[in-house]
């Protein structure tokens, strides 16, 4: 792994669209003799079951939905601050430039505990886990949805399920097409400038973003960054029904880090290629090809001690190459089958965490199926289990089961049952953190040999309702969830430290989520979560890792004349985020949003919009002394179709 | 009347005067379906189907109608569009000639025979042109079997479907305008808000298709190439999707596509009603002059689209009866 690797992502960014470019292009349906086959003959599958949302009814679990609405109306400005209006979902900011999002708590700087993906590949980070938000090429403007699954669901979402699932869905490069230039400016130095163009040229659809994005990041903090990316969606009909979707991103910069020589040098490469192949209005299969790339350059020293300076590198390199193939059947009328298979590489090369510059590797094979029964009209049985076959521990099984009973149309009960298990990452497989000093090394924290998975089993009763011809919507879900094995070190007076399977934990809690769209230009949405965390461990300490409660609500509506207001309040109890050291007060924050459209012509428009962030003023976040303060942002965004 | 309308219109009009001069003796290129079997029911008249014996659907549809007549040996000539011209004797040997589609319907819309005609695989606004006579001096009768539902047919399903939904909205462009006019007017009097858009050209698709969905609750797809083709069709059930409003299609494809449902008539349906048709014109010698609708349908439901939005849909045999029943009640 080198800097060379810079110039080979270019040339994919660019030598790749360019073979799509070169794919047959069919003529232009539009001239098409309006008989024979216009009724009769075939059209693209468009909403093959692999692109439609999760029914939230027949679910075997609680789901929040984050769709393109929700998204306008939170007037969230990066992609981590959408899942403050999750219930149960922790938001924090190590730094301005490094969001950590949680369920449930249970995360300290890397949430390791989560699965995230974009377009069905995994982001999760390789070396330290977690998910490094502000590495991802994605713009919020990309996001079609992201369907939050609040439980453990490797049956369906594959290795790390074990808390919960972010699942980003992009935008379809056919929708919304044409042109936009969106500027945007605000407190703390916040500068943005995307561009986006989006068309077609026969059977081939293309979206492009460039961004760019500076921000000085967190009040009084050294934290600020500068960040480019460019972001590329293409999706392609080869027939009527096979489709080829391409997603290749991209971003790098320099990131302020902790003091002024400290700064790194951030550069992240994610790419995936899907080719989906629909049978039957019932059956189809995927073959997904992922592969990412991350890179950190962050080497610096510091004076801990007087006359005593200490080296760090933190130099990271993480690849990742996934592919998996997913096949769905209804195999007869009432029942439907999920089933696949996956292989994965991992390396790593993280000299602060592995006390060494070589790259670990490790690679993982699963399987996992999910039968869907419909025992009755009204009973849903759903079993399923994810097997995984991993180089860093032992082999594992991930079971769930689910029953939902309708017992009218529009309300479902739902009782789950399931277990999950987290596998440690390289560099917790691997971790031999050393203090590197001008008086000696220091040996700090190592791990055991042979860690194990960590496990949890997880079971719930909730309800979801439709109401009022589906305009509104409304979910609870009382839980429990045990922990065992979880990774961490006992806290001795001698050093190293020793991390192992050590903790167990448990929580309860309860959910709620209402959403409620009267109209196409109306929106409210409100959630609720109760956690009570128990753990016998003081260190690190579970049981303040979440709040004890949190609540968000959330309101949205176009006026005449094309104005749009909306307002968001979150608030939840004190927490501390597992190995801050910094208890933190609880928080409140208030979002304003006042938007004008102006049509220029029947094709162009111009939005400008007014952004308050924390109009109620500071709090705290993730390290002593780093806060939110209330933060104002201008934006202009002209489009043209 | 749209422009393509009237540009078929002219178009045949133009050819009339010409086809008009062409010897009605010329090479003959027969395809003769020897494996019908002689039957004591089996059909007298001889039938002349013109269409495209290459393409599928054609192919498809020839091979039924011989499955589904009993027909005697020679008593089923198929031509090719562009092959009428020279065999004018087929054409006046024939007792019923019967086009699939539009170039076969333009190739004999100006036969100096008085051979009956029915045209078959053509929406009504392109039936209506051949139905019509273009010189006001056809010498044989005309008939016509559309390849789309009744309007009042979607309107039942739909209600159907969605009892408590009062806002349709639709695109329309020149082609589908007279239908557009129809469905305004059928759905306002069944008590349906609408909200439709007029589209003259592709760029304009997406932001008025946008503009009727924020006041919609469900969208009707009307058969025009210019709104509803290979390439738009995915941008529409996306957008529709987005904001949880179902599509109600024309086509058993474009419910396999991600439309919420649809009411159609297949080809085997086509066929089963052709055959019909031509017993009848047998036994009495008529045709629909008028043209008409199938009678023979099916319904298609999304199943999985439905689950996604949450809704809850009678089953396609439930929804038929209820069909049946509201068809027969007015």
């Amino acid at each position: 792994m080198s800097n060379k690797k810079k110039n080979n992502h270019f040339a994919y960014l660019i030598a790749v669209p360019a073979i799509f470019a070169l794919l047959p292009i069919q003529a232009n349906a539009d001239s098409q003799e309006p008989s024979n086959s216009y009724f009769l003959g075939e059209v693209p599958t468009v909403l093959s079951a692999n692109r439609l949302a999760t029914p939230q009814l027949e679910a075997p679990a609680a789901i929040t939905v984050i769709d393109k609405q929700l998204i306008e109306a939170s007037g969230a400005k990066e992609i981590a601050d959408l899942f403050r209006l999750v219930p149960g979902m922790q938001v924090g900011h190590y730094s301005g430039h490094f969001p950590i999002v949680s369920y449930h708590g249970m995360s300290d700087i890397f949430s390791r505990r989560m699965q995230v993906l974009v377009d069905g590949s995994s982001v999760y980070l390789p070396s330290s886990g977690g998910v490094t938000w502000s590495d991802l090429p994605w713009q919020i403007e990309d996001i079609e949805r992201i369907e939050v699954i609040r439980g453990p669901a490797g049956a369906t979402y594959g290795p790390n399920s074990f808390l919960g699932v972010i699942n980003i869905i992009t935008t379809h490069a056919s929708q919304d097409q044409g042109s936009t230039a969106k500027a945007t400016i605000g407190d703390q130095g916040y500068r943005r400038l995307l561009l986006s163009n989006s068309g077609s040229n026969g059977n081939l659809d293309y979206r492009v973003n460039l961004a760019y994005l500076e921000d000085d990041g967190l009040q009084h903090s050294y934290d600020s960054q500068r960040t480019s990316s460019l972001n590329t969606r293409l999706d392609y009909k080869l027939t009527t029904n096979d489709s080829l979707q391409l997603n290749l991103g991209y971003s790098e910069g320099p990131r302020d880090f902790r003091s002024a020589d400290a700064s790194q040098e951030r550069e992240a490469f994610y790419s995936s290629l899907k080719w989906e192949h629909n049978i039957s209005q019932s059956e189809s299969f995927y073959v997904n090809a992922m592969y990412s790339y991350n890179r950190v350059d962050n080497q610096f020293t510091s004076n801990i001690a007087p006359g005593i300076t200490s080296f760090t590198n933190n130099d990271q390199r993480a690849e990742r190459l996934d592919l998996e193939f997913q096949h769905t059947l209804e195999p007869t009328d009432n029942t439907r089958l999920i089933w696949g298979l996956g292989h994965r590489e991992d390396q790593a090369m993280a000299p602060l965490w592995l006390n060494n510059h070589k790259t670990e590797k490790s690679h993982l094979q699963r399987f996992f199926t999910n039968i869907e029964w419909r025992l009755t009209e009204q009973l849903i049985l759903n079993v399923g289990a994810l097997a995984e076959q991993n180089s860093l521990a032992d082999n594992n099984i991930s079971p769930r089961i689910a029953l939902n009973y309708l017992f009218l149309p529009n309300h479902s009960l739902r009782l789950i049952a399931s277990s999950a298990n987290r596998t440690p990452t390289i560099t917790e497989a691997h971790l031999d953190f050393t203090l590197k000093t001008s008086i000696g090394s220091l040996p700090h924290t190592t791990s055991e040999d042979n860690l194990e998975s960590e496990q949890t089993e997880y079971f719930e009763l909730g309800y979801h309702g439709q109401f009022l011809n589906n305009k509104l919507s409304g979910d609870i879900k009382l839980y429990r969830q045990n922990f065992d094995d979880l990774l961490s070190s006992k806290l001795t007076s001698s050093l190293p430290l020793i991390v192992d399977n050590r903790d167990s934990a448990s929580s309860k809690g309860i959910e709620l989520e209402i959403n409620y769209r009267p109209s196409h230009q109306t929106l409210f949405h409100g959630g609720f979560s109760y956690i009570d965390i128990d753990s016998q461990s003081a260190n690190p300490d579970y049981s303040r890792s979440a709040p004890t409660t949190d609540f968000n609500l959330l309101a949205s509506t176009h006026l005449d004349n094309n104005w749009r207001v909306s307002s968001a309040f979150y608030y939840r109890d004190e927490m501390e985020w597992l190995r801050s050291e910094n208890r933190l007060g609880s928080f409140k924050r208030l979002d304003l949003t006042v938007a004008k459209t102006v049509k220029l012509t029947g094709k162009e428009a111009i939005t400008l919009s007014f952004m308050l962030q924390n109009a109620l003023g500071k709090n705290e976040t993730f390290v002593d002394g780093n806060h939110y303060d209330n933060r104002g942002f201008i934006e202009i965004d002209y489009h043209v179709h | 009347m749209s422009t393509d309308v009237q540009t078929i219109k002219q178009q045949l009009k133009e050819e009339a005067a010409i086809n008009r001069s062409h010897s009605p003796f010329s090479t003959v290129v027969v395809v003769v379906l020897g494996f019908l079997l002689f039957s004591p029911i089996a059909m007298a008249a001889k039938i002349l189907v013109i269409g495209d014996v290459e393409h599928p659907l054609h192919q498809k549809l020839i091979h039924g109608l011989s499955k589904e007549l009993t027909l005697k040996p020679g008593k089923l000539t198929i031509l090719r569009p562009d092959q009428i011209a020279k065999n004018s004797l087929a054409t006046t040997q024939a007792d019923l000639i019967i086009t699939l589609g539009l170039s076969a319907a333009k190739s004999v819309n100006n036969l100096n025979s008085d051979t009956p005609i029915l045209f078959t695989l053509l929406p009504k606004v392109l039936a209506d042109n051949f139905i019509e006579c273009p010189t006001q001096l056809c010498p044989q009768k005309r008939g016509a079997l559309f390849l789309e539902q009744p309007m009042n047919r979607r309107l039942n399903l739909i209600h159907l479907l969605f009892p408590d939904i009062k806002k349709l909205s639709f695109l329309y462009g020149d082609f589908s305008a007279s239908s557009a006019n129809e469905l305004d007017e059928l759905a306002k009097k069944a008590g349906y808000i609408t909200d439709k858009a007029h589209i003259e050209n592709k760029d304009q698709l997406s932001r008025k298709f946008n503009a009727v969905l924020e006041q919609s609750e469900l969208f009707i797809a009307l058969p025009d190439p210019l709104i509803h083709n290979r390439n738009s069709i995915p941008q529409l059930l996306l957008g529709s999707y987005r904001y949880n409003i179902p599509i109600i299609g024309f086509s058993k494809s474009y419910v396999s596509a991600g439309a919420i449902a649809a009411v159609f008539s297949s080809l085997e349906d086509l066929t089963k009603e052709l055959t019909l048709l031509i017993q009848t014109f047998e036994r009495s010698g008529q045709l629909p002059s008028a043209g008409r609708y199938p009678s023979l349908y099916r319904i298609q439901i999304n199943r999985n689209v439905a689950r996604s939005m949450n809704l809850h849909l009678p089953s396609p045999s439930l929804l038929r009866k209820g069909l049946l029943a509201l068809e027969e009640g007015t």
